[in-house]
């Protein structure tokens, strides 16, 4: 808790925070002096000034209670939400210098979980701490030394009450603390079933699982329902047992302190006081048993972000970044390459070097490994031996940023961003015109349904891009990676929803575009149609290189290249 | 207080910057029927929770009059202490009417005794209530979604609607276990504690109660 908000916390603002609690709390102990210096020199003896004089000082030191309450409560809240703030920042940071390894450690729901969720729950505690968990010893201690000051002896109606408060707070604790977590996670499980509804729903109405689906939320739902009640009926004991102390203290306090003033050892006003302070201890005693409840609550949190945190990316910052060239080049040099843990290498010894324009087809069977090396390219996974290098420099002596500045990419699923088109295509290059978007949208034979939009390149895009088609999407897509200038250009399975036609047309206008061709374009493909104008067509197998040659070499002596090619004749027909 | 704590780590309706924007209910008595039929086979129960929080609520007004009681009976013990000293009687320990005092105390023990109860059975038995209620809400949601065309699915964004079915849920079944009966109880106590303040003093009810509009103005400013 303290370790994650070093260094993030504004340190002035938690200082001001509890200077003003002190006051608040010095304040408001003082005020039942008043009370009971009221009823001693003042109602009893009749004297109407001393009320008074009194009564103003009351005054004065409520109005400074409320004034150092709001400083406290402004500061406190300050220093927490600005300490949510830098932490929210800060582990977005962090992820996005996640490379595709730590993505599929922690999953990406985890990873927004843990930067909204347990964020507020980090701020929520700091808030509390700040406000209460640190008042309650002070008040505690100033004013057991006050109701000590009235009364010594009085005391020692604490010795029972305060165990009594213990003990049963502590019951219902021991017994609630175990269900609420409980709860943390049946809710993750409600939230589970209920977000696969919704992102499987295509698939589920297909296969007419509503049924099951339905079942499978209501046990979660009845699952949770039961844990609430359950733990919501026990807490439901906190507020009586508490009152009902609380209210057994007064009456021992009035009944004790009717003995003391009848043998004249105790003055009455000083009774009256000392039942304030009584509560005023035990409603510290409870503040301090509830940060036994909400400290594990925050440090799970803690824990899991600071998980966050702490994993190394494998890819580090690269200390002194080699100088990027400009010239356009990539090549892989006895590339080997591994998952996580796994034991069978995904990539083996792969071997190619392209130069400027030039381009550089990929092709294989599911599974073969095409997307796996188009990943090595923009270092989203490190090769475990051998070298990948662009624009003639080894990607591991380069900077995160010259890379993806100069590789761009179309990924294989389609992902626009909501907002407009053209907020969608300055991603790679915010200062683009609208001419060079337009022909982006050329080339990328998006220009036709685009211009027949209404709103053109103002029309709106909605999230994932949903409301365009499957082929849209993809043109959209490549047109946002043609708008960037770079010396990459990857296209991972791009075409695979484009008509023949709309594939040839793009192709073609891919290897007449000025910038275009004047860079190294990769593209992975499936369809021979798709890589037979290649300069060299890489053959993958099994996570192997079967083959490297022109489509006219490979259709000559590459036994898979020709299976493929078997195949797609068959599928022709 | 732990429970209401629990309920509100609200995602709310996204994170971002600025403060959380306040959504103004629409049509807030259609919704507000509606809650109340997914409620209508609770009645029997809801309207014993009442009954117990005006009880529990009546008793928690009248112990402090009764103790005050006991205070009195000191204090005028001590006042005929004081004159008879004052008339030059010695006295062994002041006149104070300790059995009176002692009946007092019993009474007042028993009411506070009743009154932690009954607030416990009401709130055990809207805790139920509350829960069921969400629990059918939930059902029924989900039944629904399974009947949306899937153009709904495109139009709107997943997190919004999860946010709905998660969020929006435990904040009603939140403001239903704690605000309802809270409802009542402070509506009781705020009669009850003025018709008591009034019985004791009107001119210091009088005193007590300029102060509220006072406080309202603050409320006022504070969360408009």
């Amino acid at each position: 808790m303290f370790k994650i908000a070093r260094g993030r916390i504004n340190v002035w603002q938690v200082l001001a925070a509890i200077i003003f609690m002190i006051f608040q709390v010095i304040a408001t102990l003082y005020i039942p002096n008043l009370t009971s210096d009221i009823v001693n020199k003042g109602v009893i003896t009749g004297d109407t000034d001393f009320i008074v004089s009194a009564g103003i000082k009351m005054i004065v030191v409520s109005f400074i209670t409320v004034i150092a309450a709001f400083g406290n409560v402004l500061m406190a809240s300050q220093a927490s939400q600005g300490l949510g703030r830098k932490l929210r920042s800060d582990l977005f940071k962090k992820i996005l210098y996640f490379t595709h390894d730590e993505f599929d450690k922690f999953e990406t729901s985890s990873l927004t979980t843990r930067t909204t969720n347990d964020v507020v729950q980090i701020q929520n505690v700091m808030i509390m701490m700040l406000r209460m968990m640190i008042m309650a010893p002070i008040m505690l201690i100033g004013a057991s030394f006050m109701a000590y000051q009235k009364n010594a002896e009085m005391t020692k109606i604490f010795l029972i009450s305060i165990p009594i408060l213990l003990v049963l707070v502590g019951a219902v604790m021991f017994f609630a603390v175990p269900l609420f977590k409980a709860m943390q996670k049946k809710t993750d499980c409600l939230n589970l079933v209920f977000r696969e509804g919704l992102t499987g729903v295509r698939v589920i109405r297909a296969f007419r699982q509503d049924k099951f689906e339905q079942d499978r939320f209501n046990d979660a739902n009845q699952d949770y329902t039961n844990n609430a009640v359950k733990v919501f009926s026990i807490v439901a004991l906190m507020f009586p047992i508490v009152t009902l102390i609380m209210s057994g203290t007064n009456v021992g306090i009035t009944w004790l302190g009717a003995h003391y003033i009848a043998n004249q050892s105790m003055e009455i006003g000083n009774m009256i006081a000392f039942m304030t302070y009584a509560m005023q201890i035990l409603m510290s005693f409870m503040i301090l048993s509830m940060v036994f409840v909400f400290v594990p609550r925050a440090s799970a949190s803690t824990a899991r972000i600071q998980e966050v945190f702490e994993t190394k990316s494998k890819i580090d910052v690269v200390a002194k970044p080699a100088k990027l060239k400009n010239e356009p080049a990539l090549s892989f040099n006895d590339v080997n390459f591994r998952y996580a843990g796994a034991e069978k290498l995904a990539l083996a010894n792969l071997n190619f070097n392209m130069t400027k324009g030039q381009t550089l087809a990929i092709i294989g069977g599911t599974g073969s490994g095409k997307s796996t090396l188009i990943n090595l390219i923009p270092r989203f996974y490190d090769a475990e031996t051998g070298v990948v290098s662009i624009n003639g420099t080894d990607v591991k002596a380069l900077s995160t940023e010259d890379i993806n500045s100069k590789v761009s990419m179309v990924p294989q699923k389609a992902y626009l961003f909501r907002g407009t088109i053209r907020d969608n295509m300055l991603y790679g290059k915010p200062d683009a015109t609208d001419d060079e978007i337009w022909h982006a949208l050329e080339v990328a034979q998006a220009a036709d349904f685009v211009s027949e939009l209404d709103d053109k390149l103002d029309s709106e895009v909605e999230q994932g891009g949903e409301n365009f088609s499957g082929g849209q999407k993809q043109r959209l897509a490549i047109a946002r990676a043609l708008v960037k200038d770079a010396s990459i250009y990857v296209f991972d399975d791009s075409f695979s929803a484009l008509d023949f036609k709309t594939d040839l047309n793009l192709r073609t206008a891919l290897r007449n575009d000025e910038k275009i061709s004047q860079s190294v374009v990769v593209i992975v493909g499936q369809r021979i149609s798709t890589v037979a104008d290649a300069d060299q067509i890489v053959v993958l197998d099994d996570g192997k290189m079967v083959g490297l040659g022109t489509h006219a070499e490979l259709k000559a002596n590459n036994k898979t290249y020709q299976e493929i090619i078997e195949s797609q004749l068959k599928e022709g027909k | 207080m732990a429970e209401k704590n629990n309920q509100s780590p609200s995602v709310g309706h996204g994170p971002g910057p600025g403060p959380a924007v306040v959504v103004k209910p629409k049509n807030f008595w259609k919704t507000t029927g509606r809650l109340a039929k997914y409620m209508s086979g609770y009645m029997v129960g809801i309207i014993f929770v009442l009954i117990l929080a005006i009880a529990s609520a009546v008793f928690q007004i009248k112990t402090p009059k009764i103790l005050g009681e006991a205070t009195t009976e000191i204090y005028k013990g001590l006042m005929t202490g004081v004159a008879q000293q004052k008339a030059g009687l010695k006295i062994n320990g002041l006149p104070i009417d300790f059995s009176k005092i002692e009946h007092i105390i019993l009474i007042v023990i028993l009411m506070y005794l009743a009154s932690a109860v009954f607030n416990f059975i009401q709130q055990f038995v809207m805790t139920r209530i509350s829960q069921r209620t969400v629990y059918k809400l939930r059902r029924d949601l989900k039944s629904k979604m399974a009947r949306l065309p899937i153009v709904y699915y495109d139009s709107h964004s997943n997190g919004d609607i999860m946010s709905r079915a998660i969020n929006d849920m435990d904040n009603i079944a939140g403001t239903l276990q704690q605000s309802l009966t809270q409802l009542v109880t402070s509506t009781v106590t705020f009669i009850g504690v003025i018709w008591m303040m009034f019985t004791i003093s009107w001119q210091m009810s009088l005193i007590a109660l300029a102060t509220v509009p006072l406080s309202l103005i603050v409320v006022g400013i504070i969360a408009p």
